[in-house]
């Protein structure tokens, strides 16, 4: 595998102070000098690399932000009405459950405002840590091979937790549309022309049914393109609040901290979503350019057309998708299924929880509901999107070359 | 690069004067006391430590402040990162050894699969795979110091979020197409995307991350 990161940088690193200050600088959290035998080293095999977060919190100061700047429009596009945007997100928080405030540091009520006044007491535990190790997976590459035993490639893999605490995960964000313009407020005034808003979700970036988060990297085993790519599978549980109102007092104005609303928005409550991006050793994520102007993609490369390949996809490698099961459905009709659909390449997003009576029209406890300034709710139930499989998909750029 | 490394802070806190004497290695091993190492870490990408650039041309999208990716099965193919320059500062990180029974984690969290090899063969201490195999294994402990953010509204600004000090500024970004080791010197193709990190009163972001992290393997 080749990747290379080359840098003419004039790169200074700067006061590498090494203070060996003992005792009272680490009064708070470090009992003592361990002394190690030889033989507690002796017993590490070296196949594993294990991260443990404990009691953790993190948090960025409410102004601090990222920026994606955004560049005026070709022409051809400013003639259809498009505008330069940029987006600047601030204050990404990784904080604990329970007692929260807000932006502004005032405590709020709802289990869903942004900042958590504790820390993640297992964010990742001893007993269940961030992996990283080298490993070895049967798969079928691009071409339909199987490849087994010394031919199953190395790839290197961080998982993460199966279990943890759960906890707050926020940021809030403007979009500014058309860099320095005015839009009507609808007053009579203007103001600046875009949306601030927050997102919070307090959860785990694990599914219900404990599939933890996994990201490799590895060379493509495609005899066509060997080239760098990776796969994701994403996982998420938890409940989701996405909000834009903002109090009577509150700044509104562009690079100053909202003084949003303690409940309004719309709320996502047990959500539960599983998406694998990318197959062992058939489908992956990779980089190329696109054309010549200076665009570039990020494609989730296409399941190879070749029955072994498209088999395990959708069926796992032992089953053919021509065997099916009979079965009887909740009217009494009788219907034909894929006898063993694979689990591990099918995702789903399931917005509440159907394991109980769906919500009311007034529930919070439970499925999708907005709710105003004023604390009213208006709750429109649970929905899911079940058997996700992305057979191909192609992100690419657009604005260089001018 | 110029690199600097600003020696250790000695102990100046009043010791008694007694002669040097050889410590043994069983000495060594037998300190109970407070311990652990404390650094400084701090990084200037092509800028100054005020945040300010280095060279005048490095906030534009044909300065030589460039970082380069070249991918497998690309050749020629550059994706660069144009007029970059930026600061990661952390004034004081400290770093110890522990036993992960230190971190009181969960024992309900607990996931023997996470520990095993390709045979499924426990890869812990002793080949068992439980939470006192894991309680009795040694750690790198890596913590920041203690750290209250807060954020005035009155001023809008923020303050206390000392822990890691962040800037980056990326004017650019594009592929380009020059041959050979430095092709990524090539400008032909302007920008898709530029990207910065400041606060809107300093040049810096602040962050505070509390809690410790614990390394180990197996």
């Amino acid at each position: 595998m080749q990747f290379s990161i080359l840098g003419i940088s004039k790169i200074q690193r700067r006061c590498v102070t090494v203070g060996a200050v003992l005792a009272a600088f680490c009064a708070q959290n470090s009992p003592a000098m361990e002394p190690m035998e030889n033989e507690e080293l002796a017993t590490i095999n070296g196949q594993g690399l294990a991260i443990a977060l404990d009691d953790f919190r993190y948090s960025t100061a409410p102004t601090s932000y990222l920026e994606v700047v955004g560049q005026s429009p070709k022409q051809d596009a400013i003639d259809n009405g498009w505008h330069r945007g940029d987006a600047r997100y601030y204050g990404l928080q990784m904080t604990g459950a329970g007692a929260g405030s807000d932006w502004h540091g005032n405590s709020c009520n709802d289990d869903l405002c942004p900042v958590g006044d504790g820390h993640i007491s297992d964010f990742a535990p001893v007993y269940n840590p961030f992996v990283i190790r080298v490993f070895q997976y049967e798969g079928y590459d691009y071409q339909g091979n199987l490849l087994q035993g010394a031919a199953r490639p190395t790839i290197l893999e961080t998982m993460g937790p199966t279990a943890s605490s759960e906890w707050r995960w926020s940021f809030w964000g403007e979009m500014e549309v058309a860099k320095g313009a005015s839009c009507p407020d609808g007053g009579g005034n203007t103001r600046y022309c875009g949306l601030q808003s927050q997102t919070i979700i307090l959860g785990k970036p694990i599914t219900r049914s404990g599939d933890p988060s996994i990201f490799r990297m590895m060379q493509t085993a495609n005899s066509d393109d060997p080239t760098f790519g990776f796969t994701y599978q994403s996982a998420l549980s938890g409940d989701f609040r996405f909000s834009v109102n903002q109090s009577s007092t509150s700044p509104d104005t562009l690079q100053s901290v909202p003084d949003f609303s303690d409940n309004q928005g719309l709320t996502f409550r047990n959500v539960d979503a599983f998406l694998p991006l990318g197959r062992l050793h058939s489908q992956a994520i990779t980089f190329d350019s696109a054309g010549t102007d200076g665009n570039f993609t990020i494609s989730l490369t296409a399941i190879p057309p070749i029955a072994p390949v498209y088999n395990d996809f959708y069926c796992d490698q032992a089953t053919e998708c021509s065997t099916q099961t009979e079965s009887t459905d909740y009217f009494g009709n009788s219907v034909q299924a894929v006898a063993s659909p694979n689990q591990e390449t099918h995702g789903y997003v399931r917005w509440g929880d159907f394991s109980t009576a769906p919500p009311t029209t007034s529930a919070t406890d439970n499925g999708i509901y907005f709710t105003d300034p004023g604390g009213n709710v208006t709750n429109i139930g649970v929905a899911r999107l079940e058997g996700i499989l992305i057979q191909q998909m192609t992100l690419t750029t657009q604005g260089a070359g001018q | 690069m110029t690199q600097r490394i600003l020696v250790p802070v000695l102990l100046l806190m009043g010791f008694p004067a007694l002669a040097m004497e050889i410590l043994e290695e069983t000495e060594l091993q037998s300190i109970t006391g407070q311990a652990g190492v404390a650094l400084e870490l701090g990084m200037d990408f092509n800028t100054n430590p005020d945040g300010s650039i280095a060279l005048t041309d490095c906030d534009t999208l044909s300065g030589p402040c460039r970082l380069a990716l070249s991918f497998a099965n690309r050749t020629d193919e550059w994706l660069v990162l144009k007029g970059y320059y930026g600061n990661f500062s952390i004034p004081t990180l400290n770093l110890d050894a522990a036993y992960l029974s230190e971190a009181g984690s969960d024992p309900s969290l607990f996931d023997s699969s996470k520990f095993l090899d390709e045979a499924q063969n426990c890869l812990l201490p002793g080949g068992t795979c439980d939470t006192s195999a894991l309680d009795n294994m040694a750690a790198m402990k890596i913590g920041l110091p203690t750290s209250i953010g807060h954020y005035d509204p009155g001023t809008q600004i923020s303050s206390g979020y000392n822990n890691i000090l962040f800037a980056m500024t990326l004017t650019g970004t594009a592929v380009e197409f020059g041959s050979g080791p430095t092709g990524y010197n090539a400008n032909n193709n302007g920008s898709f995307l530029g990207i910065r990190v400041k606060d809107t009163n300093s040049a810096f972001a602040g962050v505070n991350v509390q809690g410790n992290a614990y390394i180990f393997g197996f």
